[in-house]
């Protein structure tokens, strides 16, 4: 077996294994392949701080979140083993948790809920009642067969004999009634059949063989005063074992010759004896990712396009900002985001204010949503000839309407997978805005993601008489409230890899025809300055702009500071920070707005150009 | 109470027990799971404790943090020879390019063309290589210098990483001072990190100065990063790590993972000191064990003075596991919750997360941004941490 995908290539063969961190090693390595996330719907895994070793995980499957918990580890003549403990949490709304018993009822019940899970191993009487079953995994010393064998009840059974009640009286659990009735068996094989899959694409090698062993176990029951007691009732335990290298050795790994003859012994060649979960999982084909390419069935991990995500709000809504995370989101994944963008105003300002400009192709001036929109897909074909990106954003105009470009996004359909049409909106101005503006309206309409942003800047009650308004105008989006623009881009991503369907084109037009910019009256000026501003009379002027300045942008010198300052206003709000960098060209400001009043900016300019 | 009754769910229930309304009922009325007997007890792990000694102080001189300097570049290049997953000596980067192209390169035709100007004639080795590679100005490189003084006042010197770019690595080891270091044989070691380009590969620079080094590096190294040991004209003792700790000196022990990397390359070793009176300083490559695990692991099973983590340096690398919920911030809220004290940040951290560290009242020690480093909020180029008086 080549172990050199998970095993560090020069390691002295007589060092004991650290078979858990080996499993674990196999799904990150199985993970640097796109495809094989989405083909057994892997949404990532964490590791548990200070406490035994573990990981959480979450496959897409299940809402909730699982567990895996290191209880024992060996190394024996016969080769390196652990025993790994298999926790399930479920979602906090999980209709699971009405099986499940009254303590992990009140677990899941908590505000510290997640953190609890995140750090579950080192508490390990606290998730007892989440525990589904056992996976053993060994390896042979030979390095010649590696085995994962799952142990787990079928049923998960504990008797109340005494019932519980409320203090009313009324039972929450009747004497003799089943406080948990789970099927452990089944939660925890979701889980182990996904690192089976890791398993079988790290070391290259299909699964050769699967063995399934029934054994008697017991239901449990006790009283009012925790005893155990007596309870004639059966529980079967399931055994799953998975082979991989050389057939015999691994079985004898898993069991010694002792053990019984399994009930179900074959290889992948005897799928018809199989339950048929397992006989359908991917573990029996992962080794070979090209394969399955080919196989129809999976087309749909098989999916290179790039992602597009349409980014789109009002002038001033935290566009850049939110852009910049996105971009460093990707760069610490090392993938490549391409950004089609453009901007009202004769100065490129984003471009400027984004880190790392080179992954910016400007599109022609004006508005990608209306006079330009023939060349989105010529766009999208030039970035991906280019640079083959992983995702591509295409950033409109505050003033641009995203009903307008349906249709062109329909036709990038062979060229892209779009993701989500995602809303920024300022969430202070957002009531007076969404009242006079019919392009911030379809822009909250045509979303498919609204995150909903400054909502440092507003109260309590204004931010849920927004979000009332903003569900008015669309029920289906996600809403997702922000500050400073900060959201974490993996939101945006529907890792719901099945999803067949186009997001985007989910919402029906209105009929009443689209409005842009131009229609609404919008427009803009460039200011230079060639001399530092000083800062107060530059505050002066921020601070008297007339209320048809809508939004003001710019790069300028500060008299007194060495580093150029970024000038953001919105609605009579404005902000001042560093750049960060240093700034050779001329310093300017651009206003956009309606029928504006821009004399303050005009003796402005005269004073500094 | 009737047996027939049954009206209230469960979670109606528990939620009436968090408010206290049911909290007598909880100790009479069979709790059942609360009993300890319902679930076996699983063992405690002990915290191991390792007792790695005690030293005064550590500073680390930035050597050069910038591993390349065009990002779209860099990961362009990686995406057109197939992805994460290709070899990285097949990438057709300096030094081990053909001219043939993306992906078509090979440690064995690189090699080939310098193998003879390695370690004297660096200079000429890139100019050749130059030629042959894709986006030759892109390469920088990743290197530290670190200086130990243990508690007798006794001063240690070594090296974290060698860079990629022969010439941007030689100049900076100029800028520095290091080439005289490495003459004078005051460097006692020099550690990898890892395999990857911007952290082994400007190997022949500190050959040229000092080929007798004691070297340190991964057991988890391909044979190509072995032979390019021999290669660049190494001649000193190598150590390939093999265990979880190895002591380097009272107070500095080098710490292994063992953890698959992008573009096959496997493990990552990062270093420790405890800092008498103050604790525990990390320095790392690029971190790509993720800081959880690398703190996680500290804690498990080394012992420190007041049993805290005291500073930590280097590329804090996104955690290699992705988070399972997309709303976690894991390196922000991961590098938080262990209380670091001094933290110099840069290379693989990323700059929004630097930020997100300061505006999270992190206690970033904020740089010159001077040479190339791009942001204030890194320890840049050139710039000095230090742990301890």
């Amino acid at each position: 077996m080549n172990l050199s995908a998970i095993l560090p290539q020069q390691r002295r063969k007589d060092q004991p294994v650290n078979m858990p961190d080996l499993l674990m090693n196999c799904i990150l390595a199985a993970s640097q392949h796109e495809t094989f996330k989405r083909l057994i719907g892997w949404k990532g895994m964490s590791v548990c701080a200070k406490g035994t070793q573990g990981w959480t995980a979450k496959i897409k499957k299940r809402p909730g979140v699982y567990g895996l918990c290191t209880e024992n580890s060996l190394s024996d003549k016969t080769g390196h083993h652990a025993d790994i403990g298999i926790y399930y949490f479920p979602a906090p709304e999980e209709k699971l948790l009405d099986t499940m018993s009254i303590v992990a009822n009140l677990a899941a019940i908590q505000d510290e809920y997640m953190s609890n899970i995140r750090g579950f191993s080192g508490n390990t009487a606290w998730a007892a009642p989440f525990r589904m079953g056992s996976l053993k995994i060994s390896l042979d010393f030979a390095e010649d067969a590696l085995a994962l064998s799952l142990a787990a009840d079928k049923h998960k059974i504990t008797i109340a004999r005494d019932g519980v009640a409320d203090l009313s009286g009324q039972w929450v659990i009747s004497p003799g009634e089943a406080e948990e009735d789970f099927p452990a068996h089944a939660i925890a094989l979701d889980i182990v059949l996904a690192l089976g899959a890791a398993v079988t694409n790290s070391l290259e090698l299909p699964t050769t063989w699967y063995g399934q062993w029934l054994s008697p176990g017991e239901a449990s029951c006790y009283t009012a005063q925790g005893e155990p007691c007596f309870l004639d009732m059966e529980v079967t335990t399931i055994t799953d074992t998975f082979a991989w290298g050389d057939r015999k050795a691994a079985r004898e790994l898993a069991f010694p010759r002792s053990f019984p003859a399994p009930d179900i012994s074959c290889g992948p060649d005897r799928k018809d004896l199989m339950p048929e979960s397992i006989a359908q999982a991917v573990l029996w084909k992962t080794h070979d990712l090209a394969a399955m390419g080919k196989e129809e069935e999976y087309a749909y991990a098989f999916d290179s396009r790039p992602k597009l995500i349409v980014l789109s709000g009002f002038l001033g809504s935290g566009k850049t900002t939110f852009l910049n995370q996105l971009l460093e989101y990707h760069a610490s994944r090392d993938e490549l985001v391409a950004i089609i963008q453009n901007e009202v105003g004769q100065t490129g300002v984003d471009g400027k204010l984004l880190e790392g400009d080179d992954s910016i192709v400007e599109l022609d001036e004006g508005c990608v949503c209306c006079t330009l929109a023939g060349s989105i897909s010529r766009g999208v074909e030039q970035l991906r000839a280019r640079f083959n990106p992983k995702v591509i954003v295409l950033e409109t105009t505050g003033l641009a309407n995203p009903f307008n470009i349906l249709q062109e996004l329909d036709k990038l359909r062979p060229l892209v997978r779009l993701e989500s049409i995602t809303t920024l909106v300022d969430a202070p101005n957002a009531l007076n805005l969404l009242s006079q503006s019919d392009i911030a309206r379809d822009q909250v309409r045509a979303a498919d993601t609204i995150l909903l942003n400054k909502c440092d800047l507003t109260s309590k009650a204004e931010l849920d008489e927004v979000t009332a308004k903003l569900r008015q105008l669309n029920k289906r989006a996600a809403l997702i409230q922000t500050e400073y623009g900060n959201a974490k881009p993996g939101l945006l991503y529907d890792t719901d890899t099945l999803k067949q369907s186009i997001p985007g084109l989910l919402p029906s037009p209105p009929k009443a025809p689209h409005h842009d910019h131009t229609m609404e009256g919008y427009t803009s000026r460039r200011f230079a300055f060639t001399s530092p501003l000083s800062r107060e009379n530059l505050i002066r002027t921020l601070k008297n702009l007339p209320p048809e300045v809508f939004r003001l942008k710019g790069i300028v010198g500060i008299a007194g500071t060495e580093e150029a300052e970024v000038v953001q206003y919105v609605a009579g709000r404005y902000e001042l920070s560093r750049l960060g960098d240093s700034f050779e060209d001329e310093y300017f400001l651009v206003a956009i707005g309606k029928n504006m009043d821009l004399s303050a900016l005009d003796n402005l300019q005269e004073v500094y150009a | 109470m009737s047996n027939d009754t049954k009206n209230v769910s469960r979670r109606d229930f528990v939620k009436g027990a968090a408010t206290g309304l049911v909290a007598g009922a909880f100790a009479g009325m069979g709790m059942y799971s609360y009993s300890p007997w319902a679930y076996e007890r699983l063992p405690k792990t002990e915290r191991k404790m390792h007792d790695f000694g005690t030293c005064r102080s550590v500073r680390v001189t930035n050597i050069s943090e910038t591993s390349w300097f065009n990002n779209a570049h860099l990961i362009g290049d990686i995406h057109e020879a197939g992805g994460l997953l290709v070899n990285q000596y097949t990438l057709n980067w300096a030094p081990f390019a053909n001219g043939k192209g993306s992906a078509q390169g090979s440690y064995d035709d690189g090699i080939s063309s310098i193998k003879d100007l390695l370690p004297h004639d660096i200079e000429k080795a890139w100019e050749i290589q130059k030629k042959l590679a894709l986006h030759p100005e892109n390469p920088g490189g990743y290197s530290c210098l670190i200086e130990v003084e243990e508690l007798d006042g006794t001063m240690h010197k070594y090296l974290l990483d060698t860079g990629w770019s022969y010439k941007w690595m030689n100049d900076c080891f100029k800028r520095e001072g290091i080439d005289q270091m490495l003459r004078d044989q005051e460097i006692e070691a020099l550690f990898i990190s890892h395999e990857h380009w911007d952290h082994f590969w400007g190997l022949p620079v500190t050959m040229k100065y000092d080929n007798r080094i004691p070297l340190y590096v991964h057991d988890g190294f391909y044979d190509e990063g072995l032979q390019y040991i021999k290669d660049s004209g190494y001649k000193g003792e190598l150590t390939i790590a093999n265990k979880p700790v190895t002591p380097i000196i009272p107070g500095m022990a080098l710490l292994k993972f063992d953890v698959p990397i992008i573009n096959r390359v496997f493990g990552e070793t990062s270093l420790a000191f405890n800092i008498k009176d103050k604790g525990l300083v990390l320095i790392s490559g690029c971190c790509h064990q993720g800081i959880l695990k690398f703190a996680d692991f500290a804690y498990a099973n080394l012992k420190y003075d007041n049993d805290k983590f005291y500073g930590i340096y280097g590329g804090l690398h996104i955690s290699p596991f992705e988070d399972w919920d997309p709303k976690y911030d894991d390196l922000v809220i991961s590098l938080g919750q262990w209380g670091f004290e001094r933290i110099g940040c840069n290379h693989c951290t990323g700059h929004l997360t630097a930020k997100k560290f300061i505006e999270s009242g992190y206690p970033v020690v904020r740089g010159t941004a001077r040479f190339r480093s791009a942001s204030k909020d890194y320890l840049g180029n050139g710039d000095k941490i230090t742990f301890g008086c």
